[in-house]
């Protein structure tokens, strides 16, 4: 694999685990600003957003008034699957659940910033030719950890999640509400591999250093 | 290590220097500098042949085997 190759996907891969922490702050920003404009729909005012995906009871399927127009005037029905429900205030009395998503978020931006920082710190060792040395094993663990933290905090907001939405009693005949969370098999797969890399890079150095002292 | 590398008599035998044996079997006095002061992990058939070839040897007059002592 040449350099050009190695430094074009690494910058790849640095600009979408930055998007990753960009994307969602700038879509918090605008939410927060949303949410305090001047509403004239009392319903949001004193509201707390809940968002929920919505799964049709007893295999109906959702009748629908709802269409989907195109430009040309074509109309198209529409199923909704997720939604936000505007619960009042007085009704939510989940803060403490909504800490416990807000920490976890706040604490897995902080894993994906020190898993951006190590993953360039591998990228710049590789470069200077430096491949199986020992500082490279402390790095993967450090990804992995930091992906395997990631995942961990996405359960736990995820259960906070599901407990929030169960304890709203929001019921209907024909909806049941769900999370919109989901589990991170992603980040649960790539850490797990990660830290099966670093047993096999550590391996690599062994046999680096065995290949040096054979003359 | 139990295997013993007695380079550095047969080259005061045959009265040949580090550098110029290492240059004789083209490799550098550091990998050759390795080899005498007993810290390679492995030697090549091949470099083994090379050293008896230029020393004029058997690999027995290289290579030594001592049982390392058990503790009691």
């Amino acid at each position: 694999m040449n350099k050009i190759l190695i430094n074009t996907l690494s910058t790849v891969i640095i600009l979408i685990l930055a998007c990753s922490i960009g994307i969602p702050i700038v879509l918090f920003g605008f939410n927060f600003i949303e949410k305090n404009k001047n509403f004239t729909e009392i319903a949001y005012l004193n509201s707390t957003p809940v968002e929920v995906i919505l799964s049709p009871k007893n295999n109906k399927i959702f009748e629908t008034n709802t269409h989907f127009i195109t430009s040309d005037g074509q109309k198209y029905p529409m199923m909704t699957k997720a939604a936000i429900i505007m619960v009042p205030e007085s009704h939510y009395n989940n803060h403490t659940l909504d800490w416990v998503i807000i920490t976890s978020m706040f604490i897995s931006m902080i894993a994906l910033i020190i898993l951006i920082y190590y993953f360039v710190r591998l990228i710049i060792s590789i470069n200077k030719g430096r491949i199986f040395v020992r500082e490279n094993v402390k790095i993967l663990n450090a990804i992995s950890i930091c992906l395997l933290i990631m995942a961990f905090l996405s359960i736990c907001s995820g259960i906070a999640d599901y407990m929030a939405i169960g304890s709203l009693n929001l019921s209907s005949s024909e909806i049941s509400l769900g999370s919109s969370w989901e589990f991170p098999w992603s980040n649960l797969l790539i850490g797990f591999t990660t830290l099966l890399i670093a047993q096999i890079w550590k391996r690599g150095i062994y046999l680096r250093e065995d290949s040096e002292l054979t003359i | 290590m139990p295997i013993i590398v007695n380079l550095d008599v047969m080259m005061a035998k045959r009265k040949i220097s580090l550098g110029d044996l290492a240059e004789k079997m083209h490799i550098t006095p550091s990998n050759l500098s390795i080899l005498k002061t007993g810290k390679a992990k492995a030697i090549r058939f091949s470099t083994l042949e090379n050293i008896c070839s230029i020393l004029d040897c058997q690999p027995a007059d290289i290579l030594e085997y001592r049982k390392s002592e058990e503790p009691e």
